[in-house]
Order: C-alpha cells, then structure tokens, then sequence
C-alpha cells in the first residue's frame, strides 16, 4: 500500500478555491458522483455487461444517500444507461455491475461481499480506511472525496480499471 | 532603265540597315524589358510558393496542435472528474517536451480555471512583422468530453515560432533558387543577345555585300563613292568611274536558265578580282551591271584599264559544258568633268555604256555631252514605240524570195517598218531591241503574225497558191507568253493553212535548247507551220541541235554570200552549210544575194533558193502585187 498524504492537503485546498460550486453540493451527492465517475473508468470482461442498461445496486440504510444515488439514473455508462437498484442484503445482486455499499454494519457487509466474491462486480464500500473485501473504498476528509483501491481483488475477477484513475487513487493495494 | 527602280529599292534596304544606332538604343530598351519580365515572372512565382507553403505549414501546425490537446484531454479526464487539479497540472506539465506551447489551461463548465500550465522561461516578444502578417502567436480550444459530456475546455496558446523559422528557410531557399533561375535566364538570353547581334552584322553585312558574287553592293559604293570624290575634290585630284555590263548576258540568262547566269556572273566576278588593282573599288550594282571606281585616274589611265578590263571578259568562260562567249561594253565618266556628284557620275557613264554599246559592243567610250542627247532619243523611241501601235504607225513589208534555178517567186519574208511622225523611217535594228527589252516585242510580234497571215490569205485568193510567208521571231516571244497560242489566232484569224506559214528563229533563240524552247518548237511543228534557222553560221547552233529540232530550213547568212565566190573562206563555209543541209534533209535559202554570179555560183553548189536585192528589196505588199 502507498499513501498519497502529501497531495492530500493540496488537493482539499485547491477543491476549496478553485471549485466552490462542487463544495456546496453535500455529502451524498459528492459521494454519488464520485460512485457514478468510477464507473467510467472500469472495464468488464467481455460479456458481463447487458446490453441496454447498466446497473448500479445500491445497498444502504441512509434514504438521503440512497435519494442522492437515485439522481444518477438515466446517465450513461459505458454508453448503456444507467439504472439504480435499491436492494436488500438478502437480495440477489447477480444482475448488477456495479454494487454500492453505504452505511450499513459490518458483518452485513462482510456477507454481502462474501457471497459476491469471484464474481465481476465493481464492489465500492463506505470507508474511511479500506474496507477489506471491497475493490473501492471512499473516504472523506472535509468536503473532498478519496478512494482507496484494492487491485488484487479487481484483477481476481476480471475488472481492470483505468491507469488515469490508478494514478488519481489515495493507495492501492496490490 | 527598267532594271532601275529594282536596285533603288535594293538601295533603299540597303539604307535602311544601315542605320545601327537606333537599332542599338532599341536592342538595351529590349534588354531591360527582358530582365524587368522574367524578375517579375519569378517573383510572382516565388510568391504564390511562399504563400502555398505558408498555409500548409500553418495547417500541419493547428494539425499537431490539435493531436497534442487531444493526448492532454484524454489523460487529464479523470482528473477532472475526480477534481483532481494537482494531477492534471501534471499532466499540462508534459507540454513543456513541446517548446511552442506557450500556455495550457483547462476550464471547468462555467469558466472556472481547474489547471494551468506556462512555459518557463522569458517569452520572447514575437517580431512585429510575425505580428503583422498573424504569424505571431495561434490558440487553440477543444471540449474535454466524458460520457458525451463535455466535463471541461482545454486552451492552448502557442508560439508559431517553429512555423516562422521554417517560412524563413523556406523562403531563403525559393528565394535562392530565384536568384540562381535569374542568373540562369540572364546568361541564356546574354547568349541569345549575342547570336542575334551576329545575325544583325550579317544582315549589315548582306546589306553592303553582293550575296551572289561577294563584291560590294550597290549601297556600299554609293557611299564609298561618295567618300572618295569628297577625299579627290579636297586634294584637287581626279577619278574615274567605268561603268560596264556583259553584252551577252541576257541571252545567256534567258536561253541557258537563271543558275548558269549566277554561275556566269561569279566567274566574271574572280576574273574581274584578277585584273583590277587591290586600290580600285569593284562592285556589282545588279543584274549583269558592275562599276569599278579608280582613284586620282586621268583619262589615258582610264582607258588603258577599260581596255584591260575587256581583254580580260573576251576569252569565253567554261560554264557547265557551256562555252560562254559574253564580252562587256564599258562607259567611263571622269570626275569631276562628267559629274560632280555619284548620282550624275554614274548616269554619265551610263550613257556612255549605251554609246559603247551602240557603237557595235567589246569596246568603251567616254562620256561626252551628246551622249546625253542620244540618251534622250532612246527614251523618245522608248515613248513612241509605246504609241506606234495603236496610231498604226507600223507596217509590213515583203521581200521576195525566189527558186534561183527557175527564177520563179516562192514565197516572201515579212520585215517590220516603223514610220514615226516624229522621228521618220526608223530602222528594225534600232526599235527591236528598244522593244525587247520593255516587253513590247509580244504585241509587235502578234501584230507581225496576224498582218503577215492576213496578207498571205489575200495572195491565196488571188490564185497565188504557191507562196509561203516568213515571219521573224525574236528570242524573247519564246519567254513569256503564249507564242504557240499567238500563231494558232493569227491563222485562224486569216484562215489560213499553216502551210503557208514559215517562221524565222534567230540563234540565240535556240542556245542550250532548254527543253521548254524545244516544247515549243514541237508544238508549232506539230501546228504545222514550218520553222527556218536565221542568220546561220554566225552563232551557236551545233549540229546536234538541228538533228532533234523540228527544223525545215537554214538561211545562210548575208555576210557569207557578200563575197563569194572571191573569198575562199567563205566558200568553204557556205559549201560545208549547203552539203550539211543536204544530208540533213533541210532546204537552204542564201540571204543578201545581189549579183548573178552569187546566184549561179550558190545553185550549181545545190542552194537552191535566194533572197536579196537580185530579187527585189523589201516592200510594201501592193508594190510586190505590182511587181508581178
């Protein structure tokens, strides 16, 4: 793992004065768009992707964040159209592409990793320090986003992510 | 002078070429233009390069301009996605591998700067005239998408100093090639200049220098003469100009063709090179006329050259299997007693040349005023004989000619007379040349034909039916026109047979026997008139011509039959004619027979016919009616 601390700071500030439209926006929504850019910048193997529809599954006990998420429906990704899912632990999540999960307790979210586990889903998960099963982990210092990635589990199942974004990650984990 | 107004115009050209100062103001005037047109051809030719090459090189350059923002914008996306400003200055960073970027920005939608880059370093001002002629500096904008989104602008602002210093080359490199095509084009027509120089000395040359034989022209002398008489009048001196022309050039000219002429007048030139002095001017003035101008001469030493000179043009010249007797008459004029100017000079020793000719030609005369008269009377004739024929001035008359066995009458030979109102009886001898050479000779010779036919007819009619006419023909009807055509009317006219009809061809008609004379000679054979040799024995008619001519008869010249039988030689000569005739099958006419004892002597050698004062003189048809 390589920390990025030193950009860290940088980063914050120039978000603080370059940026105050995006400042404003809170939590959720920052969360949301960070969630929907990620997507951007992951691959499928060949073949996991429907045609038509991309889908994000969105697990989470928090309505504003799950109201937040919701917003992203109808963009595009990968040139399919995105489509949020509001799931239930318990529910199968075979069909999503992506799978978001938001504040909910941990051996919930252990399960729900676990049993997604080999398969070719983008997993990103709450966290201020990675979240151990999760490709993705978002953090936030401030108003400003950061991920952390964990390749090892990515190139297990298939996904590869974008050189662009690899740079642009707090660290990562190989 | 008909030949005159042909060698003024020669003259003239002559004149005109020799005026070189104009012609070389002309000649810089073109020079300049020369150059002046092909700067400007390749100067508008290296502008249209300069400017093609300007656009295709600011073209390459927005080119590679928009590849580099493209690179830039694809890695910088996620960095704007992500708000990360710090990566994507990084990646702005790598503009500075490209000196011309001079700044790169990325904008958020809205305006918002998110990074930027500038290139390092003090920013040399660009030139003005790069800022005049926009080569300073060019920007460059393109939407930075995601998603079909546009996510951010990317602005570029570079230096087109790369674009400049390669113009600068280019340019330097046209303009070279320029300097060098000039240069080039400068030297090609420097050599062009040149050869037409050349050919313009040639032409002064030509204007001054018979082509034909080399010798000064007539333009040349007439300056060079005017040089000399100005040179003999300030030193008190004399000179002497001998005009002279060959006597029987025309005939070889017309007779022989016109490349024998040449050939004639070219060994007449080198002879004439051979005798006269290297101090004397010899020059050709046109056709068969030369000039020689001889410096500080008196009239004895005049004399003695023209006496030189005509020695030298007696011995006959081999042309081409030709034996070409021609001799020259010559005129002198002595300046400044005949002439003080050229003009009047060589009209002086022009009308001598005529009195020497006159006087029976191979001799020469100095001028002398009367021979202005006698110049004057020729141009009288000249003038009268142009209106005798329509005043009906001219006439025929007939002499006998008879069988000299018998005495009986056989026929008549028709001779021309000339009864002028002004100047009275005026002899053959004098109007037939007169008439030759303004090409009257044609209407005379048709008048001869149709009168001489006319009054044959009226012998027919009268029960006279033995008689055949001769008519005289001269050497130049056989050039020209239609001789053939001129008897065939002249007997239809009459209604005549063309029996009846003999015609009398000189000798000189018949020198070299081109074919064309031969054609016509057939022809009217074929017509059916018969055709008698004149005057023969005193030319060049050779054996061989008489065999493959349609000839009938040869009449013995008068001068042959004047003495005999006292003189040997012309015994001998009219006995060799007469054997020669005979065993050629042609019959013989004696001409000029005056005494009994030509007449005897002429039929026991086996001529049988005869013509002369014996037998009656030329004269009017009614006198010979009469006669009988």
């Amino acid at each position: 793992m390589r920390l990025r601390l030193l950009r860290f700071p940088c980063l914050c500030l120039m978000l603080a004065l370059a940026a105050p439209a995006r400042a404003a926006l809170g939590e959720n929504e920052a969360r949301a768009a960070v969630v929907y850019h990620l997507t951007l910048f992951a691959e499928w193997p060949p073949g996991s992707l429907r045609e038509g529809h991309f889908n994000l599954c969105v697990l989470t006990e928090n309505e504003n964040s799950a109201n937040a998420l919701a917003h992203l429906n109808g963009k595009t990704v990968k040139g399919a159209r995105l489509v949020i899912w509001r799931k239930h632990p318990m529910q199968d999540l075979g069909a999503c592409q992506a799978v978001y999960l938001s504040e909910m307790s941990d051996p919930l979210r252990d399960r729900v990793i676990n049993k997604l586990a080999g398969l070719p889903v983008l997993t990103i998960a709450n966290g201020d320090i990675p979240v151990p099963g999760a490709m993705i982990s978002l953090g936030v210092a401030g108003e400003r986003v950061y991920f952390d990635i964990d390749l090892s589990i990515v190139q297990r199942v298939g996904l590869r992510l974008d050189a662009k974004l690899l740079r642009l990650a707090r660290s990562i984990a190989k | 002078m008909a030949h005159d107004s042909g060698l003024t115009l020669i003259h003239r050209i002559a004149r005109m070429s020799q005026t070189p100062k104009p012609l070389a103001d002309h000649r810089r005037g073109w020079d300049r233009l020369n150059w002046l047109s092909t700067a400007l051809a390749l100067g508008i030719a290296t502008l249209l390069l300069i400017s093609s090459e300007t656009t295709t090189l600011r073209e390459d350059f927005h080119h590679r301009l928009a590849t580099q923002a493209s690179l830039v914008a694809a890695n910088s996306a996620a960095a704007v996605v992500f708000q990360d400003a710090l990566s994507a200055r990084d990646n702005l960073a790598a503009f500075r591998h490209s000196p011309e970027i001079l700044s790169a920005r990325i904008f958020l939608p809205g305006g918002t700067l998110f990074a930027d880059y500038h290139k390092g370093g003090a920013n040399e001002e660009s030139p003005p005239w790069a800022r005049l002629l926009g080569l300073d500096r060019i920007e460059y904008q393109r939407p930075l998408r995601l998603e079909n989104m546009t996510v951010a602008e990317i602005r570029l602002v570079a230096d087109l100093e790369p674009l400049r210093a390669r113009m600068l080359g280019f340019i330097a490199v046209v303009l070279g090639a320029a300097l060098f095509g000039l240069f080039i084009a400068q030297a090609l027509m420097a050599r062009l200049r040149r050869a037409m120089r050349r050919a313009e000395d040639d032409m002064v040359r030509m204007a001054h220098y018979d082509t034909l034989t080399g010798l000064p022209n007539r333009a040349f002398f007439e300056t060079h003469t005017e040089q000399v008489l100005a040179r003999a009048a300030a030193a008190g001196q004399r000179a002497a100009l001998l005009f002279f022309d060959l006597d029987n050039f025309k005939v070889v000219n017309d007779s022989l063709g016109h490349p024998i002429g040449d050939q004639l007048l070219k060994a007449v030139a080198a002879q004439l090179g051979q005798v006269v002095r290297q101090s004397d001017n010899l020059s050709r003035l046109g056709g068969d006329e030369f000039t020689l101008l001889i410096e500080g001469a008196d009239q004895h030493q005049a004399s003695a050259i023209a006496e030189h000179v005509i020695q030298a043009l007696h011995q006959p010249f081999p042309i081409d299997g030709h034996e070409l007797s021609i001799g020259a008459s010559i005129g002198i004029a002595l300046y400044p007693d005949d002439g003080d100017s050229v003009d009047k000079l060589l009209r002086s020793a022009d009308s001598a040349l005529y009195a020497a000719k006159a006087a029976g030609k191979h001799t020469w005369r100095f001028f002398s005023a009367a021979m202005d008269e006698q110049a004057q009377h020729r141009l009288v004739l000249e003038a009268g004989l142009h209106r005798a024929l329509d005043r009906g001035e001219l006439r025929m008359v007939y002499q006998p000619i008879v069988d000299m066995g018998s005495g009986h009458l056989i026929g008549y030979e028709a001779l021309m007379r000339w009864n002028s109102p002004e100047l009275g009886e005026v002899l053959p001898a004098q109007f037939i040349p007169v008439a030759e050479e303004t090409g009257l000779i044609h209407a005379l010779g048709d008048f001869a034909l149709r009168s001489a036919c006319a009054q044959t007819r009226c012998w027919l009619d009268e029960g006279r039916t033995e008689l055949v006419v001769s008519v005289n023909v001269s050497a130049r009807q056989f050039y020209g026109r239609g001789l053939v055509e001129s008897v065939r009317q002249a007997l239809a006219a009459a209604n005549l047979p063309p029996s009846h009809l003999d015609l009398e061809i000189t000798e000189t008609a018949l020198m070299g026997a081109e074919q064309e004379v031969v054609d016509i000679l057939n022809d009217l054979h074929a017509l059916g008139v018969s055709l008698s040799l004149d005057d023969f024995g005193i030319g060049y008619a050779s054996l061989s011509q008489l065999k493959r001519l349609p000839i009938h008869k040869l009449k013995i010249d008068r001068n042959f039959v004047m003495d005999i039988p006292q003189d040997s030689d012309d015994v001998a000569i009219t006995t060799a004619i007469v054997g020669m005739a005979e065993a050629l099958g042609l019959s013989v006419v004696a001409e000029g027979v005056e005494t009994r004892e030509q007449q005897a002597f002429l039929a026991a050698l086996g001529c049988h016919r005869g013509q002369g004062y014996l037998f009656g003189k030329p004269e009017p048809a009614e006198g010979n009616a009469k006669a009988l």
